[in-house]
């Protein structure tokens, strides 16, 4: 009997709430004190269509789904059809007694749990889709031996706002479920554990939206596309109580404009979106990186090109991210691994575009902006906000002989701002090239002096970022490194569980390239790329900045994020 | 009351002498000295074009951005701080082609922002292109055989989008120009003021004797928005300037509880993110 290891698996058409019912028993495993990662696959549309929400658990910690699946919960025969084979030996497949499985062709091993899914939930009229998951839920956990109390409990907080009745009937829905179920007993068994109060169960797109709250960041402008959405809708619901704006803009363009506009003013400021609102920011980007104003910019890709796969998941926008925007400009690219990453790397984010003034992007994916994994509490205690060369305090006044510089030449290349409200410290803050107090110039020895005063910059970035750029997980004396950055972080340390003479070299600053750094964690180990995308565009930053050898490519474009068994089969293939 | 000398900077204008932006700024720089707003709470905002530059010449806070892109600048300033009067300068390729998207907007979102636009018709930084408000038939290098295109209605947009406030000015009357510029600071809510403005380099139909013989004073707003929008048709041997509505709304600012007491800038961030936590647990 294994115990504490599951793959469980819900799939129907959307308006069933699979997202939903994925949700609760991810919850009702975190209850029991297991961690849990959960991917939600979904196409574009909202009624119709196949989504599935795969949740694994396990006792220790688990950073990427993997196969094979142990339960499959069918609410169609779509999932059936499409999943059947990711069963492991011995799994269960649990659907509606009126779906005719005699024809699919299942393995002898499996256990087919046909239950009165559609009958019983038939009696909730309209919200009848809903139910039929809530019942399954049900049977699953009377499977799984853990007891309705737990369940209920979980889907008392998730409902909390529904009204009771709404309650009592998923309450019914899920009993009847776990009463129709007659045989428990399974080759798996979930045993409670103490649940660990230092856990949280979160996605890369929440954890960003509570690194700006916790950055300070005050305004919040956005136009939704999918992976980043979920960001603008949770700074909207937790605006008043933190003191910020979120303003659904007409446009990306606009969007950005106002962010840029926010920070001008004196407060922090943040846009997400995707690559196609991200090419309508372009402009503006060179905008901050001209007037040098801070600004945040998450960048969560999805596959192009153009509308591309819009709920599926790629990395083919990194390039893009270095070299979007026109002309030449300092700003930092960034790329989580991880939902604390996604957290930590927004802390960041903001002080050094704040110390800085220029822009930062953030550079995620659908894996990881939409992925839900348990992770300990993130910890900010020591974050200290940094606003850098900016004078602020509004009605107070600067004591100057002349006039106030926006502009001025430095040593590092930064220049101390005023924002509106600060007697003497009127300024001029400007896209078109200028002098050190904000006018526009034309002559080239100007020109070049700003230009260079910008691009010193660069090395105080550089410095600061020194040795933060790279880690390295895995066997440290392996003579095998997977380069990768972003989400396959997760995925690829799942298959070094299997893959004892690898490592993983994980790039998180994309630019300013750490090419240094990444030569010396290298060393002579034999280089394998991994990438979500069809031409390496990590492979190229590397070629383009190290004389390092790249021995062998990993890419995958087909709009699904890599599972730990492709990595470990390609390694194991190339032995 | 700002003294004059404090609103200059250290350049002159650099338009064509005779250009109808040298009435603007004039203008400009009267009203903002005879308010009674403390310089360093005064914003403006511009995008790119000949008018765009005017920030350059009147001394306050300013950010020069994007061509059409100064409206999402000064919403985002607002938001930010809004204590503060914000005011966007541009064109009309500025403001009514390349940002119309961003123009319509801001007539809708009812922010406190006033809008000048210097309505010369032509495009004139790029020297002579036709612009969304050239009268039909006009020459210019890109439409040598005359304009195929209606011209748009800058007053009849932002009053049916939800503007406030709507007026219409002209560069040859600064006396006039300058009162318009003070009602519409002190308007509380989304303000147009388009601005006939002449450009003496390469608009030869829309002069300022040809303004001269047709603009008239309007005597009070209209009544109701759609005898605005009415009002605002007129356009032709007659053109009417003036206030054509100002109606007092509740701002989008005043409908954001955040803002009820302090300004977003003045108030320490909230960054105590233990109850967000709690919930993911
Ligand atoms: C994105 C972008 N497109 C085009 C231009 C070139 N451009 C600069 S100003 C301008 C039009 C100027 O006309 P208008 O806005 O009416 O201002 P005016 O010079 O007449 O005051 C154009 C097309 C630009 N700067 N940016
Ligand atoms: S080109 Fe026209 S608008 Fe521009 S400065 Fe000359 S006269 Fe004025
Ligand atoms: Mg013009």
């Amino acid at each position: 009997m294994l115990v504490n290891r599951l793959v469980w698996k819900i799939g129907g058409e959307a308006g069933y709430g699979i997202q939903n019912a994925g949700m609760t028993v991810s919850k009702i495993f975190k209850e029991l004190g297991l961690y849990v990662f959960a991917t939600l696959e979904y196409p574009s549309l909202i009624r119709g269509g196949h989504n599935t929400f795969t949740v694994r658990a396990d006792n220790d910690r688990i950073t990427s789904e993997i196969l094979p699946v142990d339960i499959l919960v069918c609410l169609d025969e779509a999932t059936l059809n499409l999943h059947k084979d990711e069963l492991t030996k011995d799994g269960a497949i649990i659907y509606d007694n009126a779906l005719n499985v005699k024809a699919k062709k299942i393995r002898k091993d499996i256990r087919l749990l046909p239950l009165p899914i559609l009958e019983f939930s038939k009696q909730y009229g309209a919200d009848f889709k809903v139910m039929m998951a809530t019942f399954a839920i049900g049977a699953t956990i009377k499977l799984l031996g853990i007891s309705t109390q737990v369940a209920e409990q979980v889907i008392t907080m998730q409902l909390s706002t529904k009204g009771q009745d709404v309650l009592n009937s998923n309450f019914e829905a899920l009993n009847n479920g776990y009463n129709e179920l007659k045989t428990a007993a399974f080759k798996i068994e979930m045993k409670p554990k103490k649940k660990r109060e230092d856990l949280i169960l979160i996605d890369g797109n929440t954890a960003i939206a509570l690194g700006a709250i916790r950055s300070g960041c005050k305004y919040f402008s956005a136009y939704p596309m999918t992976p980043s959405t979920s960001i603008m809708e949770y700074v909207a619901k937790n605006q008043e109580k933190h003191n910020m704006i979120m303003h659904q803009a007409e446009d990306e363009i606009s969007a950005i404009n106002s962010c840029l506009g926010a920070s001008y003013a004196g407060i922090r400021s943040m846009t997400a979106t995707s690559g196609g609102g991200f090419a309508l920011m372009n402009e503006a980007l060179s905008l901050s990186g001209s007037s040098e104003m801070p600004i945040v910019i998450v960048l969560g890709q999805r596959p192009g090109p153009a509308t591309g796969l819009p709920t599926r998941t790629e990395q083919g926008d990194l390039l893009y991210a270095v070299h979007g925007g026109h002309g030449e400009f300092p700003r930092i690219v960034m790329a989580p691994g991880d939902v604390t990453e996604c957290f930590n790397m927004t802390l960041d984010a903001f002080n050094m575009a704040d110390k800085y003034q220029i822009p930062i992007i953030i550079l995620t994916d659908k894996h990881i902006a939409a992925s839900v994994e348990t992770t300990t509490e993130f910890k900010s205690d020591n974050y200290k906000i940094d606003r850098g060369e900016l004078l602020l305090k509004v009605n107070t006044k600067l004591r100057l002989k002349e006039k106030f510089k926006r502009y001025a030449f430095t040593k590092t290349g930064v220049s101390p701002r005023t924002i509106p409200g600060v007697s003497n410290g009127m300024q001029c803050s400007i896209g078109d090239e200028h002098d050190e107090e904000g006018y526009i110039i034309e002559d080239a020895v100007g020109r070049k002096r700003m230009y260079e005063k910008r691009a010193n910059k660069n090395k105080g970035i550089i410095k600061s970022l020194n040795n933060k750029c790279i880690e390295v997980f895995g066997n440290k004396n392996a003579k095998t490194a997977i380069i990768s950055w972003g989400s396959n972080k997760g995925i690829i340390l799942e298959a070094l569980k299997s893959l004892k003479n690898c490592k993983l070299i994980q790039v998180k600053i994309l630019h300013p390239f750490p090419g240094a750094e990444l030569a010396k964690k290298v060393g002579r180990s034999k280089i394998i790329i991994v990438e979500q995308n069809g031409t390496s565009q990590l492979g190229q930053l590397i070629k383009q900045n190290t004389s390092l050898k790249i021995s062998d490519y990993l890419l995958k474009y087909d709009g699904r994020a890599f599972t730990p068994e492709e990595i470990i089969n390609h390694m194991r293939r190339k032995k | 009351m700002i003294p004059s000398i404090e609103l200059e900077t250290k350049g002159l204008p650099n338009w064509c002498p005779g250009c109808g932006n040298y009435g603007i700024l004039t203008a400009l720089k009267q009203a903002l000295s005879e308010l009674d707003i403390p310089q360093k709470d005064i914003v403006l905002t511009s995008g790119i074009g000949c008018s765009s530059k005017i920030p350059h010449w009147v001394r306050v806070y300013a950010y020069n951005g994007l061509h059409g892109r100064a409206l999402p600048l000064a919403e985002g300033i607002r938001l930010a701080n809004n204590k503060l009067t914000v005011i966007t300068c541009g064109g009309d390729g500025d403001g009514y082609a390349e940002g119309t998207a961003h123009f319509i907007h801001f007539s809708r979102y009812n922010m406190n922002i006033k809008y000048f636009v210097h309505d010369n018709q032509v495009y004139g930084l790029t020297k002579g292109q036709v612009s969304p408000t050239s009268d039909e038939g006009f020459v210019t290098k890109t439409t040598p055989f005359g304009s195929v295109e209606k011209a748009l209605n800058p007053l009849i947009m932002a009053l049916s989008a939800g503007a406030t406030f709507a007026a219409r000015g002209y560069a040859g009357n600064v006396s006039q120009l300058k009162e318009l510029m003070k009602k519409a600071i002190m308007h509380k809510g989304s303000a147009l003021l388009d601005i006939l403005q002449p450009c003496v380099t390469f608009n030869h139909k829309n002069t300022y004797e040809w303004y001269s013989k047709r603009v008239y004073e309007l005597e009070t707003p209209l009544k109701t928005r759609n005898e605005a929008i009415s009002k605002a048709a007129e356009w032709g041997e007659k053109i009417p300037v003036g206030v054509f509505f100002d109606s007092d709304e509740e701002t989008y600012e005043d409908k954001l509880p955040q803002l009820k007491e302090k300004s977003l800038i003045e108030e320490e961030p909230k960054t105590d993110i233990k109850q967000l936590l709690k919930e993911l647990k």
